[in-house]
């Protein structure tokens, strides 16, 4: 709390978004319920005390008054959390390229040409850590990514680590684990068409 | 683990009196919900990649997907990755 009350506003748009964010802040200390409150403080990071007070009932109802896809963008944010947490989570470029043996600006080259999937959260770069097999890279990840080249990070994201009908059930990650590498190419070049499975 | 669905082994020769059947063509009206992706411009997409359920066997036509109803057409091109081909009505 300190360190929020600390900060000075640099510019207009800053002045504007703290002013606001703290009146919304405010609206929630005032609408929810204590039980509610407690549940929202005791979130693990500060945007997910966020996130669980915004998804509250009595707070809900109004927000969708003014935005009736609230509840569908705040699900997505839930959601996004979840992918970055499965199959061992995501960490830095540093981490990551110190696990490879590759030099951070190594990782930066590798993302940018598209081998490597990482996520952009605020002005950092994630990785997420089922990209590695020991000191490697998944077997085939680059062939995978390259198929689905025009998807954004995201849906990548999502494509490897949620079960696929054309595996069978399993994530594109276990597929490729086991070796099914033309099945999950093939999952990944249909992936976004409408056509029968 | 296997995956067996898109490989299903040798497949017996279909019957010699094939050529003797009437296809069995059912005219339909529209119209139809096709969900493509932006860079393909258009909906129309008579695809020959054989990796979809109901394309030509040797690739030699096209087949295009289609829905008579939107809801299908949003479960046939957005459910394969979360791993089930139906979803309740309720969702």
């Amino acid at each position: 709390m300190a360190r929020a009350l600390a900060l000075k506003p640099h510019s207009t748009e800053q002045s504007i978004f703290q002013l606001r964010a703290t009146r919304a802040v405010e609206t929630l200390l005032l609408t929810l319920d204590r039980s509610s409150l407690e549940e929202a403080a005791s979130a693990s990071t500060d945007m997910e005390v966020l996130l669980v007070a915004l998804q509250k009932p009595a707070i809900l109802g109004s927000v969708l008054e003014q935005d009736p896809l609230a509840e569908a963008k705040l699900r997505g944010q839930v959601r996004r959390k979840q992918l970055l947490e499965v199959e061992g989570g995501v960490i830095g470029p540093e981490k990551f390229g110190g696990l490879l043996g590759i030099t951070r600006q190594s990782v930066d080259k590798r993302r940018k040409a598209g081998t490597l999937l990482a996520l952009e959260i605020g002005t950092r770069f994630a990785y997420p850590v089922w990209q590695l097999e020991g000191n490697k890279t998944l077997p085939h990840l680059e062939e995978v990514l390259a198929a689905l080249k025009g998807h954004d990070a995201w849906r990548r994201l999502s494509f490897f680590v949620n079960g696929n009908v054309r595996l069978e059930g399993q994530s594109p990650l276990q597929a490729l684990r086991s070796g099914h590498y033309e099945d999950v190419l093939q999952a990944a070049r249909t992936l976004g068409e409408h056509g029968a499975a | 683990m296997t995956i067996s669905r898109n490989k299903p082994g040798d497949l017996p020769f279909p019957t010699l009196a094939l050529h003797e059947r009437t296809p069995i063509i059912t005219p339909l009206s529209g119209p139809f919900f096709r969900i493509y992706r932006v860079a393909r411009k258009t909906p129309m997409f008579f695809g020959k990649t054989l990796d979809y359920r109901f394309d030509s066997s040797s690739g030699e036509c096209g087949v295009l997907y289609a829905s008579p109803e939107l809801d299908g057409a949003f479960v046939e091109t957005f459910m394969q990755e979360l791993g089930r081909v139906s979803v309740s009505l309720n969702h």
